[in-house]
């Protein structure tokens, strides 16, 4: 269960409009390695994870990663406000526009919808914490991408906090990984999947 | 405090609970990031007790009874821009 709490993690207050980079950083909501990716896929690899304090870090660092869909959410949704036809045209916002006005649609900068194809749910743990540690580390460069692309402080302060929280995240998914190792056979830690073979099987072939 | 100088109170004080929260998720055994993070959480609950009884609620129940349900008519996140 969760319980909705009215206000943004970090403050979004952006002054000027651009469409331009509406445009670019809708990536980070919809994208590959986006918000709602990185939500989708610890929320969901919690069920298998065998050990408590990773179902922890899964748990906790999913609920925050909902708080930056709406931070992201927020960026776009100020920086398509009271944008006129020839603002959109000339920002290259027009083909999202014509599909969804200003509305906050859930895609990738080159327009492909969101997908759960770019995320991992492989019901083992040293599978499942490695795509997490990767998923961090993708969505930093993409905040460091979306910086390149940007010069408005208004935007690059709540974007430059998105990319810290990157780091920290991956941080956690790192204790996550040598917490569970500790628990593995140290000889192997492939000798068995603890999520399939209840810590005690072997697999087959081995 | 203003409305604003509290909200951004209140943020950085639930940041620094999140973070001590996430912190003890992996050091469960921790004793100076467990006292710190329940000296956080009074702060964050008196400081989220002054907010919702002077600019409205952050929760749903929070929602101090005046007559009317404010949970919906008072602004959302997103919609406070730069004019603050």
């Amino acid at each position: 269960m969760w319980i909705y709490e009215k206000k943004l993690q970090y403050p979004v207050k952006i002054k000027n409009p651009n469409a331009r980079l509406a445009s670019v950083i809708i990536s980070q909501l919809g994208g590959p390695d986006g918000e709602l990716g990185a939500a989708t896929r610890y929320l969901n690899q919690r069920y298998s994870m065998p050990y408590r304090e990773a179902v922890g870090i899964l748990t906790d660092v999913g609920s925050e990663e909902l708080g930056h869909c709406e931070m992201i959410a927020a960026i776009i949704y100020q920086l398509t406000k009271n944008l006129t036809p020839e603002e959109i045209i000339a920002g290259g916002f027009d083909k999202y526009f014509v599909d969804h006005t200003t509305g906050i649609y859930p895609q990738a900068a080159s327009g492909v919808p969101f997908s759960t194809g770019g995320i991992g749910v492989k019901g083992d743990p040293i599978a499942d914490l490695n795509e997490d540690l990767a998923a961090e580390q993708k969505a930093r460069v993409t905040y460091d991408n979306i910086l390149r692309l940007c010069d408005d402080p208004d935007v690059r302060d709540p974007i430059k906090f998105l990319r810290q929280r990157e780091v920290v995240h991956y941080q956690r998914f790192g204790d996550a990984l040598r917490l569970t190792q500790d628990r593995l056979d140290s000889s192997n830690f492939y000798a068995f999947n603890p999520s399939f073979d209840n810590g005690k099987g072997e697999c087959r072939g081995k | 405090m203003s409305k604003n100088e509290l909200m951004k109170k209140i943020q950085a004080l639930s940041f620094a609970l999140l973070e001590t929260n996430l912190f003890l998720d992996t050091h469960v055994n921790n004793k100076e990031a467990l006292d710190y993070y329940y000296d956080i959480k009074d702060k964050l609950g008196r400081l989220t007790e002054e907010y919702e009884e002077n600019y409205g609620p952050i929760t749903a129940s929070g929602t101090v009874s005046d007559g009317e349900w404010s949970w919906v008519l008072e602004e959302w996140p997103w919609q406070s821009g730069a004019e603050d």
